[in-house]
């Protein structure tokens, strides 16, 4: 005699008491587990204090999550990122204009929402608006950006994200001027409220960073 | 109890195999041109940033290697791998090399990944529980959907499947449930003009097409809403028999609207593609019988041009 479950014939055999009890088992620590999870995105401080290293073992980096998807309050800034490199000529030393680096691909994907560019732009976003909070405060003022631009003037003292755009930068002038020898790579990072008005002037934004230009990164794009 | 003796969800969990292997190929296959500026070690996250910052961000790859020609390998075994997922072959060996792969390509530069993609890589360890080369796959001579065969019944690994299968099902879940949560404590999704907010971001807009939300705070509304009712009542509809058809519908509608208006496409299928698992495959069987009587009438009945 067989039973059908889900249109499947299953083992006229009873299951043995002790794969019922493995099986009740299994459930119930999925169950813990995903309620150990909503724990520490509900209610981190509910979990004692000893058992939270525990925690966090078990659950980083392979559980770890959080589902803030433009949530509780959208981000509604467009990032801006300008990239401008100095180089030598017979003269002396020349500068290239600022060159947008978000805008190209923000269009390329509008025309073709398979675009490899929907990459690029979600690394050039992520990276402004992480430096733009990295800057804090700081940042929301004139001579607080220039402390902050003191602070990241070197490579080793900057955070990831304006390293990350710095090097974007490099290989994105490398390509634009394959002939020129760059010496030194600037960035310029800015939140613009969407709806706002357009760029005009490259660096009255409210909330601008402009960092120092740094040595020109050798970075392989292929 | 006795249902868990036998493996479940089998076709859908082919289908899973399927789009997570064609979303891993997307990326390797339309990244390639760039793929040392993207996961190189000399790109734009170079190994010594990866290395400088993995105390912060504990998330390990075996693509962060220092050697480009070491990386080369490595980005041209994980295509070849993500293939042979995709069709189906090599069986669990296969879908370790997978899981490791596409963690480590995901998770080698921090900035690339979309929720999408942590969705993806969530699910993995559940994957690697479950049998999903039981359809459609080489390793079963392309079973098709509507084959008679059965899977037979072997309780421990149907047991160790069923885990993971419940496992999905319950990450599907938590993720639906706290994005909506979420959304509760934040204002422009209580007086419903937060869809208008984030169309009006550039990088998420269709010109033509986002316009016509943000332009109308009734449609705003509407959509603000939908967003925030589907994602609370996801979580407890998907486990009925009789409701989960329409989160599958709403879930098709509402992430194929993100990855075209907003031009999240990837995400849209990542996150689509844990519908297949709510489905039993007796619905699965059904629907392809439909179809199939569906297109022999269209057959006979075609128009003769003579």
């Amino acid at each position: 005699m067989t039973a059908a479950v889900d249109g499947v014939a299953t083992s006229a055999q009873p299951l043995p008491a002790w794969w019922r009890t493995v099986a009740v088992l299994l459930m119930a620590a999925v169950v813990f587990h995903f309620a150990l999870v909503m724990t520490t995105i509900v209610a981190p401080p509910a979990i004692p204090a000893p058992l939270q290293p525990l925690v966090q073992a078990y659950l980083v980096p392979f559980f770890v999550q959080d589902w803030r998807l433009f949530s509780p309050i959208p981000d509604t800034h467009d990032y801006e990122v300008f990239v401008r490199g100095s180089y030598r000529t017979a003269d002396g030393h020349a500068t290239t204009p600022w060159l947008d680096l978000i805008e190209p691909t923000v269009e390329a994907v509008q025309r073709n929402r398979l675009s490899p560019h929907a990459v690029r732009i979600e690394i050039l976003h992520k990276a402004a608006l992480f430096t733009i909070r990295a800057a804090g405060p700081y940042g929301e003022l004139g001579t607080g950006r220039e402390i902050v631009a003191e602070r990241w003037a070197t490579v080793e003292q900057q955070p990831a994200t304006a390293i990350v755009l710095e090097r974007l930068g490099s290989a994105y002038l490398a390509e634009r001027y394959p002939e020129r020898q760059f010496e030194t790579v600037q960035v310029m990072v800015g939140a613009r409220p969407t709806g706002g008005p357009p760029s005009s002037d490259a660096g009255a934004r409210s909330s601008t960073l402009l960092l120092r230009p740094v040595p020109f990164q050798d970075v392989r794009v292929r | 109890m006795a249902g868990l003796a036998t493996e479940r969800r089998l076709i859908g969990l082919a289908f899973v195999r399927i789009v997570a292997s064609l979303v891993a190929l997307v990326y390797l296959l339309g990244q390639w041109p760039t793929r040392h500026l993207i996961w190189g070690p000399d790109g734009s996250y170079p190994t010594w940033l990866f290395e400088r910052e993995l105390p912060f961000m504990p998330a390990p790859s075996v693509l962060a290697v220092s050697s480009p020609v070491v990386f080369e390998a490595l980005y041209h075994l994980t295509i070849a791998v993500t293939i042979c997922h995709l069709i189906g072959w090599g069986s669990f060996p296969i879908r370790l090399a997978f899981a490791i792969l596409v963690w480590s390509l995901l998770r080698r530069h921090p900035y690339v990944m979309t929720g999408g993609d942590s969705l993806l890589l969530l699910a993995v360890p559940w994957l690697l529980l479950t049998n999903t080369g039981a359809y459609l796959s080489a390793d079963s001579g392309w079973r098709g959907i509507g084959a008679g065969w059965r899977p037979s019944a072997r309780p421990w690994r149907a047991l160790l499947h069923n885990v993971g299968v419940f496992g999905l099902l319950w990450q599907l879940s938590v993720m639906y449930l706290f994005a909506g949560l979420y959304k509760l404590y934040g204002a422009p999704w209580l007086d419903g003009s937060a869809a208008g907010a984030v169309l009006r971001i550039d990088r998420f807009s269709l010109p033509g097409v986002s316009e016509l939300v943000y332009g109308s705070p009734l449609l705003s509304a509407v959509l603000t809403y939908w967003t925030t009712a589907f994602e609370l009542t996801a979580p407890l509809l998907l486990w009925l028999p009789a409701t989960r058809w329409l989160v599958a519908v709403q879930s098709v509608l509402f992430h194929g609207g993100i990855g075209v208006t907003m031009g999240l496409v990837t995400f849209a299928f990542e996150a689509t593609m844990l519908q297949f698992v709510v489905f039993p495959d007796t619905s699965y069987r059904r629907l392809s019988a439909r179809l199939s009587a569906r297109l022999a009438t269209l057959v006979r009945y075609r128009p003769r041009f003579e």
